[in-house]
C-alpha cells in the first residue's frame, strides 16, 4: 500500500500528481491545512496583547506579591499556548520560519539518530541500523531535525514490544511518469527512509495519515501532527513524502529530496 | 524625544505598542490604515516606522514602498504574525526595510531592534 500526499503550499518543484485518487487526497489535506493554519493563526496574533501587556502589568508590580504571581501564572500558560500554536503552525505553515543552508544531510540524520537512541529505556529493545550515503544539500536543520525525531518517534511508538528500525539514504532518479505520479519534477533525488517492522497501519489509517490531528493513538498521548509536519518540511524543501504500510507488516516513511 | 510611529489594523496591537514604547520615553504616533500612515509620514517629524506588512484591506509592501519613496531616510521596520519566509524577506530589503520582526517577539527584543536601528539611521 503507497500513499503520497503534497501540502504546505506548492513550490517549483511541484505538480498536481497524475493519480487522480492522489490529487484528490491533495485538495482534501491542502483544504485542511488551510483552516487550521487559518485558526493557529488568529489565535497566535491574539495572544500578542496578552502577552504584551502581562509583561506591562509585570513592571508595575511587587515581584513575590499575591498579584504578581497571579500575572506568572497567566502568563505561563499564555506561553503553553504559543508553544503549542508553534507546533501546528511549523506542520501547516513551515514557510515562516525557514532558512536553508548547505548542509550534510548523511551527518545530521546520523547525529539525530544517536541523540534518539540515548533518550530510549532499555526495554522494550529496539535495534537500530544505518545506511546513509553522502549527501550534502540546501536545508533549514532544525526543521530536518525536527522531521528526523517525528519519523523516529513514530517507528519506535509502532515497537511496543521492540523491533528494528532502519534508516537509509540513497540516491534516486525520477522519469516523467515517476515523478508525475507522486507529484514532483523530474530529476534526481536524495532519499531518506525510516523504516520499522512494527504493527504497520491499515488502509484507512494510511489513508489519512499525513492530515493535521489524526492520531491512532490515545488523544493524550499524541497530538497527531507529526507526519503533517515531515510532510510539510518535506513540501517546503521541494520534496514529496511516501508512506508505505501494510498491518502488521511495518511501515517505511520516504522523504523524496530533489537534488538540482 | 525620538518620534514614533506605529502602523497596525489591529488596534490592540497599536495600544499595546503605544503603550510600551510610550512608557519608555518614545513619542508615539499611530495609525490603522495605509493613508492615515502616509499622512502623518508627510506631515509629523517621524524618526522611525514599525509597520505591519500583512494589513487587512491592502498590501503593507506597498505602504513600505509608498513611505520609502516619499520620506527615503525615514527607517521602517517591518513585522507580522506568520513570520517570514525568504522571499518576503527578499522583497521587504529591495523596497528598503531597515529590519524586521514577528509580531510574537517578546516586547523587550522588539525595543533593541529598535535601538538597533535608530543608532544605524542616527
Amino acid at each position: 500500500v503507497s500513499v503520497s500526499a503534497p501540502g504546505a503550499g506548492p513550490t517549483r518543484q511541484h505538480i498536481a500528481p497524475s493519480d487522480p485518487e492522489l490529487r484528490a487526497r491533495d485538495q482534501r489535506l491542502e483544504a485542511l491545512k488551510a483552516v487550521v493554519g487559518r485558526l493557529a493563526h488568529d489565535f497566535n496574533n491574539a495572544l500578542v496583547p496578552i502577552l504584551g501587556y502581562i509583561s506591562l502589568a509585570k513592571e508595575d508590580l511587587e515581584p513575590g506579591s499575591g498579584a504578581s504571581n497571579f500575572v506568572s501564572a497567566a502568563e505561563n500558560g499564555a506561553r503553553k499556548t504559543e508553544r503549542h500554536l508553534d507546533t501546528i503552525l511549523l506542520a501547516v505553515y513551515p514557510h515562516r520560519k525557514f532558512k536553508a543552508v548547505p548542509t550534510s544531510l548523511n551527518e545530521l540524520i546520523q547525529s539525530e539518530v544517536e541523540s534518539w537512541k540515548r533518550t530510549l529505556p532499555s526495554e522494550p529493545k529496539i535495534e537500530f541500523s544505518l545506511g546513509l550515503i553522502s549527501c550534502v544539500r540546501d536545508l533549514d536543520s532544525f526543521q530536518w531535525q525536527t522531521l528526523i525525531q517525528h519519523l523516529l518517534r513514530n517507528a519506535c511508538k509502532a515497537l511496543p514490544k521492540g523491533g528494528r528500525v532502519q534508516v537509509s539514504l540513497v540516491r534516486r532518479a525520477l522519469d516523467e511518469s515517476g515523478a508525475a505520479e507522486i507529484g514532483v519534477k523530474p530529476g534526481p533525488f536524495c532519499v531518506m527512509t525510516c523504516q520499522d517492522d512494527g504493527c504497520g497501519m491499515s488502509g484507512e489509517t494510511l489513508d489519512r495519515c499525513c492530515e493535521p490531528f489524526f492520531t491512532t493513538q490515545p488523544k493524550n498521548k499524541a497530538e497527531g501532527l507529526g507526519l503533517t509536519i515531515v510532510h510539510s518540511i518535506a513540501r517546503l524543501h521541494g520534496g514529496q513524502l511516501r508512506v508505505r504500510s501494510e498491518e502488521g507488516g511495518g511501515t517505511a516513511v520516504e522523504v523524496w529530496s530533489p537534488l538540482d | 524625544m525620538k518620534h514614533i510611529l506605529i502602523v497596525d489594523d489591529e488596534a490592540s496591537i497599536r495600544d499595546l505598542l503605544s503603550e510600551f514604547f510610550r512608557k519608555r520615553g518614545y513619542k508615539v504616533s499611530t495609525a490603522g490604515t495605509p493613508v492615515e500612515a502616509q499622512d502623518l509620514a508627510d506631515s509629523v517629524p517621524i524618526n522611525l516606522v514599525i509597520l505591519d506588512v500583512l494589513l487587512a484591506d491592502c498590501d503593507g509592501m506597498e505602504v513600505l514602498e509608498s513611505i520609502k519613496k516619499a520620506h527615503p531616510n525615514l527607517p521602517v521596520i517591518i513585522m507580522t504574525g506568520i513570520g517570514f519566509d525568504e522571499e518576503l524577506l527578499k522583497e521587504a530589503q529591495q523596497k528598503g526595510a531597515a529590519g524586521y520582526v514577528s509580531k510574537t517577539l517578546p516586547l523587550d527584543q522588539l525595543l533593541m531592534e529598535v535601538h538597533r536601528t535608530l543608532k544605524e539611521y542616527k
